[in-house]
């Protein structure tokens, strides 16, 4: 009796050194890879930041912070700052409610809805890649739709090459996105709507609630979890977008599109200069994490208020 | 009651149906903005150059095979077979280190469980342009530089936080009964993985296999940096290279283009449902 309790005790003490091993090991090999591709990139981008680096087989110069001071300097940045600003600001302001629009009427009363969501679905089968040269040709100035249509409804004078002029590039790739991610956020808000309570529904039925305050006053508050999850993925997306602008127009003409995505590129694998780049890509590295906790700060706010 | 529900019912179908035809031509004319491109690439791919230039947007009036017979080239077929290999090897690692990782986050209890899970989140929100340079760098340094070894490494990292986050998700609902009566019967840590967890989680399997191939599939940015030959290309840096060089024959590109997303839309053919409820269960780890 005694015996048997103090081995079940010995093998207490070194059962939690064997559980703690098979963890480790069962966590190895992914977190060998994630480690290598992921964060030690992410350190080592820090480091080349502070030189001057003309890739490998280039003797690196230390030059300190001299890399953000040029950034700070340099209003091609600037520009790209704003342009991204602008991709981000547009997502959440339109490619945000049109998903919902969309989530609203596939799970809506309508027949067929498996059908109308297949038809929404069908840009995110296609590849960013194809879609950046389809909608090239969509905006052609010869033979693109768009200036097609404005012929045909006699808005002649307005039809011209979208993509190739400064004032209307930015906003024809956006568009695109739009086109491209709304059935993404769609997806999202119709899994969130279909697991809503029927009963509240029923309830406000009853008590003679319109469909739109139906929609303002329970919808949307009970949505709000899934707006939050949205916003940062809108906001960490558009951080990132790169391969619509590269194919489209390569952040031209005239920098009109330049993303902090594209100009880093160029910097690096164009120009390489691979630690102007690297500074570049800390900024956007900053800017996600900024953009991130300050999203999740703010949710995490309302949703404490709200239980108290 | 029934009655009142009933009533109650009658009013709001009255409401549907007033709202009902505003509803159809709204969804209609959104779904006419959503296949509208589809239908041009689709329709350009099966015409000649001469009629796509006279009539870009109408169905053709003599359809051909030719442009896809144009892509029957060795090139063509060598970006299918790259891409084909390129998702084949990471849907497939990717899928096997996530589970792997996700078993002792989900069902091993330490206390350094929560961080490292947030560490494999914090993947979710790091741009990957802060990894292009060192990532360029590294594979230079292996000698794997311009091969398709090259894409392996950070497409199947950058595809690890969504599927640890959610394999672990799924196998934390597997009941305790379930493994403590394997454990009873003397199975150690790796039996009750391979004989219990990933038998019984072949759903979120599938799930993250979907999301893994949409990624690994579609991918452009790493591809891009990584490699320089054509030989190597996938099919997204494919296209680029082939709508430059045939930059005049517009359907032939449009052939193209409809060819690389053929294997997407009957992969959505065949799985609407997986991949609906993928997509939405990789995004939910946005949270």
């Amino acid at each position: 009796m005694g015996g048997a309790s103090r081995a079940s005790h010995r093998r207490g003490a070194t059962g939690r050194s064997k559980k703690l091993l098979v963890w480790a090991a069962f966590l190895a090999p992914a977190m060998c890879v994630y480690g290598l591709f992921v964060l030690y990139p992410v350190v080592q981008s820090f480091s080349y930041s502070a030189f001057d680096w003309a890739g490998p087989g280039r003797e690196p110069v230390p030059v300190g912070f001299g890399n953000y001071v040029e950034m700070f300097a340099d209003p091609v940045f600037f520009k790209a700052l704003g342009n991204t600003f602008f991709v981000l600001f547009a997502s959440l302001a339109i490619q945000l409610p049109v998903g919902l629009m969309l989530a609203l009427i596939i799970t809506g009363p309508i027949r067929g809805r498996r059908a109308w969501r297949a038809m929404y679905f069908v840009p995110m089968l296609m590849s960013t890649v194809a879609i950046g040269i389809l909608w090239s040709y969509i905006y052609n100035p010869d033979f693109g739709a768009v200036n097609a249509v404005l012929r045909a409804v006699g808005l002649e004078s307005l039809a011209q090459g979208w993509l190739g002029q400064s004032s209307t590039a930015l906003g024809a790739v956006m568009v695109a996105i739009i086109w491209q991610w709304a059935p993404f956020y769609m997806i999202i808000f119709a899994a969130a709507l279909s697991g809503l309570p029927r009963d509240v529904y029923e309830a406000a039925a009853l008590d003679g609630v319109t469909k739109w305050q139906q929609f303002t006053r329970i919808t949307l508050p009970l949505l709000r979890p899934t707006v939050v999850t949205t916003a940062v993925l809108s906001l960490v997306g558009s951080i990132k977008a790169f391969d619509l602008i590269y194919v489209m127009t390569k952040g031209g003409p005239n920098n009109a599109t330049e993303l902090l995505a594209t100009y880093m590129f160029k910097q690096g694998f164009t120009n390489y200069r691979f630690g102007y780049a690297s500074a570049i890509s800390i900024a956007m590295f900053v800017i996600a994490l900024a953009l991130t906790v300050l999203v999740l700060i703010r949710s995490w706010r309302a949703t404490r208020g709200r239980v108290r | 009651m029934p009655a009142a529900f009933d009533s109650v019912r009658a009013v709001g179908s009255d409401r549907a149906m007033l709202w009902g035809i505003p509803r159809y031509v709204v969804a209609s004319l959104i779904a006419v903005l959503a296949l509208f491109p589809f239908a041009f690439m689709v329709l350009g791919a099966f015409k000649e150059s001469g009629e796509f230039l006279s009539n870009p947007f109408g169905v053709p009036a003599a359809p051909t095979w030719g442009n896809f017979a144009g892509l029957l080239t060795p090139e063509f077929g060598r970006y299918f077979l790259n891409s084909i290999i390129i998702t084949a090897v990471s849907v497939f690692v990717s899928c096997l280190l996530g589970a792997l990782a996700a078993f002792p986050l989900s069902r091993i209890r330490t206390r350094l469980n929560r961080p490292v899970m947030l560490l494999f989140l914090m993947g979710l929100m790091i741009p990957i342009h802060i990894t292009l340079l060192p990532i360029y760098v590294l594979t230079q340094d292996l000698g794997i530089f311009d091969s398709l070894a090259a894409v392996f490494g950070p497409f199947i990292a950058f595809s690890l936080p969504v599927t640890i986050y959610v394999l672990a998700g799924f196998f934390q609902q597997i009941p305790d009964s379930v493994i403590e009566a394997a454990r009873m019967d003397g199975a150690g840590y790796w039996r009750v993985f391979t004989k219990i967890i990933v038998p019984l989680s072949m759903p979120a399997l599938s799930t993250v296999a979907i999301i893994n191939f949409i990624f690994a599939w579609n991918e452009f940015i790493f591809a891009l940096v990584l490699l320089s030959s054509p030989e190597n290309f996938p099919i997204p840096l494919g296209l680029t290279q082939f709508s430059a060089q045939y930059r005049v024959d517009i359907p032939g590109v449009m052939a193209a283009l409809t060819a690389a997303t053929l294997p997407s839309v009957l992969f959505f053919l065949a799985a609407q449902e997986k991949v609906v409820s993928g997509l939405a269960a990789g995004a939910v780890a946005g949270e």
